[in-house]
């Protein structure tokens, strides 16, 4: 394990990213253009040599993303990424053939990725042969040499992929990787496809090539017991942002970012009788499309920032006031065409415009004080009126505060040179473990 | 998830015994499901866990009624339906297929097509206690409990749900089909059940296709209709596989609410040692058709006795203690093709000695003192001598045989 190396460039680097995003979609001019899907959003780290790197995030946090980016099987929209010093952003042609031999990766599904009408031995030597390595008969013996070092057999050689179990087919998948001896392997998901008994037989395979050879990995996860398992230190994204970034054990032990804890939170362990507090985050990731113009995490976080004046508000009520402030959000998102707002003045689409009624299911049973009630009736006006945008930014400037306004830093937040990317590591502010209103335990 | 074991009734809602489901192709035939017997109580979370090809889904399957062929649920299995409501109507309307054992005379007057058994009545002559064997009923009583008494909750939410419709017209058909509700108040029903999963705006959402829906949301959608029938069981088949984790906790949270408002009977199948640990009251470990281990939660993972369970709880990355290496079980699942005379896990399995190729391991209570925790191995009961042991395993394995 690498320990608390300083987090300057040096020799240690292998790989440098630095203000990298990654959008689709940004086609279409003026008016009636959509905005871009900001699937990365200006990510900046570095990865050692020889260690491996997790990346954690949930489904459309944009890992997999990143990490076809860092390979150059996607082109960055902005931002340089740097191998050995180089850039292989602008690197093209022969150029970028020759340095794709240092950089492999391994795809998650192991049913999908392999050719079925190849055989091992073809699908092994295709990346020989594309690169014109050695001779023909060279090229026979070093697949032989990697089947068996993968854990196969030589005489695998001729057969096909549906001979093969998923455990099998993902160690054909790492031997294609390994064939032209890269330095730096991204691991997209390698495991997540397979049963926990031969998921332990290909993580222990993966370590040790990774000594063997000396590799860096790129290690794409959302499994996060197995990220704990093998790797150095980790990265957690969501929304296209790293929200925390550090080593492995010290995440793991005391994360500081409110979604670090909540994510942690939420695994259940293999142990009935743990009484960790587990925090249930309210809704879904928002749309990358349309992301909080805050912090990527404040429409759920549950330990957010709230302005002075309501920080003595029950904790429920507050919740209530989220969840209200999520419905408008999806209501001034709707996409409704010109028929659809026809339809509704002449009431011919019933339950939509019903947002009183909404508004006082959410906050049944609550004593709602009359100076927030009063702003929640504003802004069901506005939403009845037809205008869910301006409630959305009414309910903004009344209940909002900087995790609403601004993106935070990346604050570090331990002497290893963890960072956090969180307003409340700002000094005027409890830090997130002490904000929180679930105690948590560490394990 | 639930429960007090105390307040729980003697008998169980669902009772599975030596259910076998084969499938017969040309090329061989595969026994997915081979002898597996448990029962599930009103109130209880049984879990079911196992790696794929296991049989945990065929498990499923077959108690729903949707075995296909060339899939067949075996003559002598039984599933037994034990809600006195259900047995009520059934016999009513299958009057034909019931036996009435509560009258002495024509007690064992069984014909092959009966499927409905009323064992007692009470002092003005309705059915108290009786069950419906799922197992041996025809297509038409079978759909009536499919999605009515007993829901299904599968891994994937996108597949269960129809794309061309609104979320709200799917619900509505639900209580249309089950509860005879129309217009505005299936409108009205579905709104409301949608809350109740979770969801809010849900008027708005009702209008909404699946594709507008999240994952998360798809799944409390289906849940919702699963919901619409007012059902006694729910079948989970790794209802939270597909979901994310922060999404998995929001949607575990949600099925422990709904079975503890609802009294439901529910049993959930999943590969995760860890969501099994989370829901589950007891826990059935399957491999290669057979039930391998049964104990209550606590116990399994406490004290694992089957070296199957072992390997399994061992391989979980984060569970050891020693993180340096983690612990494998060699080999892969293999597909049950023949009646089992060996142990299924001997060639995996690290204790395995001579005689795990020569007997089938028989479920025994681990020694004397326990009742509750059975496993299929040679190794049990511990108590006794490798070949007393073997020797009870063996005769179990004849008296069985002759039956």
């Amino acid at each position: 394990m690498n320990d608390s190396a300083p987090s300057t460039t040096g020799e240690n680097t292998l790989i440098e990213l630095e203000a990298v995003k990654k959008y689709y979609d940004n086609g279409g001019l003026g008016p009636f253009g959509r905005p871009p899907v900001k699937a990365v959003d200006d990510v900046d780290f570095e990865i050692r040599r020889g260690e491996t790197l997790g990346l954690v995030g949930e489904s459309g946090s944009g890992k997999t993303t990143l990490g076809r980016t860092i390979l150059h099987l996607e082109s960055a929209t902005e931002g340089t990424i740097r191998f050995d010093g180089q850039d292989i952003t602008v690197i093209s042609g022969s150029d970028l053939k020759e340095w794709r031999q240092n950089a492999q990766m391994v795809f998650q599904d192991p049913e999908s990725s392999l050719n079925d009408r190849m055989t091992i031995g073809q699908i092994i030597r295709e990346p020989l042969d594309a690169h014109n390595w050695k001779t023909p008969p060279q090229r026979r013996d070093r697949v032989r040499n990697l089947l068996s070092r993968v854990g196969l057999k030589e005489e695998h050689y001729a057969r096909y992929p549906h001979q093969f179990s998923g455990g099998q087919r993902q160690r054909i998948g790492i031997a294609r990787a390994l064939a032209l001896e890269p330095e730096f392997v991204v691991l997209d998901e390698p495991v997540s496809a397979l049963d926990v008994s031969v998921q332990a037989q290909v993580l222990n395979l993966l370590e040790d090539i990774q000594a063997e050879f000396g590799l860096t990995y790129l290690f794409i996860a959302h499994d996060l017991s197995v990220v704990r398992h093998i790797t150095d230190r980790v990265a957690v994204m969501y929304l296209g942002n790293i929200m925390e970034l550090g080593p492995t054990e010290e995440i793991f032990e005391s994360p500081a970012n409110p979604y670090t804890i909540s994510l942690l939170s939420a695994i259940p362990e293999p142990d009935p009788t743990s009484e960790n507090n587990q925090i249930t985050l309210r809704g879904t990731p928002p749309d990358p499309r349309d992301p909080p113009d805050g912090c990527p995490f404040s429409t759920r976080c549950p330990m957010k920032i709230r302005p002075p004046e309501y920080r003595t508000v029950d904790d429920d009520v507050w919740e209530r006031i989220e969840t209200f402030r999520e419905v408008v959000r999806e209501r001034a998102r709707m996409n409704r065409s010109i028929i659809d707002r026809f339809q509704e003045r002449l009431g011919l689409t019933p339950g939509v415009t019903d947002i009183e009624v909404v508004a006082t299911d959410i906050f049944e049973d609550h004593a709602v004080p009359s100076r927030i009630q009063e702003h929640i009736d504003i802004a069901v006006k506005h939403v009845a009126n037809g205008n869910p945008g301006e409630a959305q930014s009414y309910l903004r400037e009344e209940f909002g505060s900087e995790c609403d306004l601004e993106s935070p830093r990346d604050h570090k937040v331990s002497g290893s040179g963890r960072t956090s990317h969180c307003h409340r590591h700002r000094s005027e502010y409890d830090s997130p473990t002490e904000s929180s209103t679930h105690p948590l335990t560490s394990e | 998830m639930s429960g007090d074991p105390e307040l729980r009734s003697e008998t169980p809602l669902l009772e599975v015994e030596n259910l076998r489901t084969t499938f017969y192709t040309d090329k061989e035939t595969v026994r997915a499901v081979d002898g597996v017997s448990f029962s599930i109580h009103r109130g209880e979370t049984v879990g079911i866990v196992g790696e794929s090809g296991s049989g945990k889904s065929v498990t499923a399957r077959s108690i729903m009624g949707l075995v296909e062929s060339p899939g067949v649920v075996e003559e002598h299995s039984s599933i037994r339906f034990r809600d006195t409501a259900r047995v009520r109507t059934f016999a009513d309307q299958f009057d034909q297929h019931t036996i009435d054992m509560s009258d002495d005379d024509s007690a064992g007057a069984r014909d092959e097509t009966s499927f409905v058994v009323v064992e007692d009545r009470n002092e003005v002559g309705e059915i108290s206690q009786g069950y419906i064997d799922i197992a041996q009923a025809p297509e038409n009583a079978v759909r009536q409990l499919r999605g009515g008494d007993i829901a299904m909750v599968f891994q994937d939410p996108l597949s269960s749900l129809n794309p061309v419709y609104t979320v709200g017209n799917q619900i509505k058909e639900a209580l249309r089909l089950h509860q005879g509700l129309r217009g505005n108040d299936a409108t009205e029903e579905a709104a409301n059940l949608l809350e109740a999963v979770g969801i809010p705006d849900a008027k708005r959402r009702l209008t909404e296709y699946p594709h507008e829906f999240s994952g998360g949301m798809r799944q409390r959608a289906v849940i919702a209709m699963a919901l619409a029938c007012d059902p006694e069981v729910i079948i989970a088949d790794e209802p939270t596989t597909a979901l994310d984790v922060t999404i998995q906790a929001q949607i575990l949270d949600l099925l422990d609410d709904l079975q503890r408002t609802r009294d439901l009977a529910v049993m959930f199948i999943t590969h995760d040692m860890g969501v099994i640990a989370e829901v589950s009251d007891r826990v059935n470990v399957m491999y290669a058709g057979e039930i391998v281990e049964s104990a209550p939660v606590v116990e399994l993972f406490k004290r694992p006795a089957h070296p199957y369970t072992q390997g399994l709880l061992n391989s979980i990355p984060g569970w050891q203690d020693d993180t340096e290496r983690l612990s494998t079980i060699e080999g892969e699942v293999p597909t049950p093709t023949d009646p089992p005379t060996e142990c299924r896990f001997a060639p995996r399995c690290p204790k395995a000695f001579e005689e795990c190729w020569k007997v089938h391991p028989q479920a025994v209570t681990l020694d004397k003192g326990t009742t509750d925790h059975r496993a299929a191995c040679l190794l049990y009961p511990d108590d006794l001598s490798t070949e007393q042991a073997i020797d009870q395993h063996t005769q179990s394995h004849n008296t069985e045989g002759d039956s």
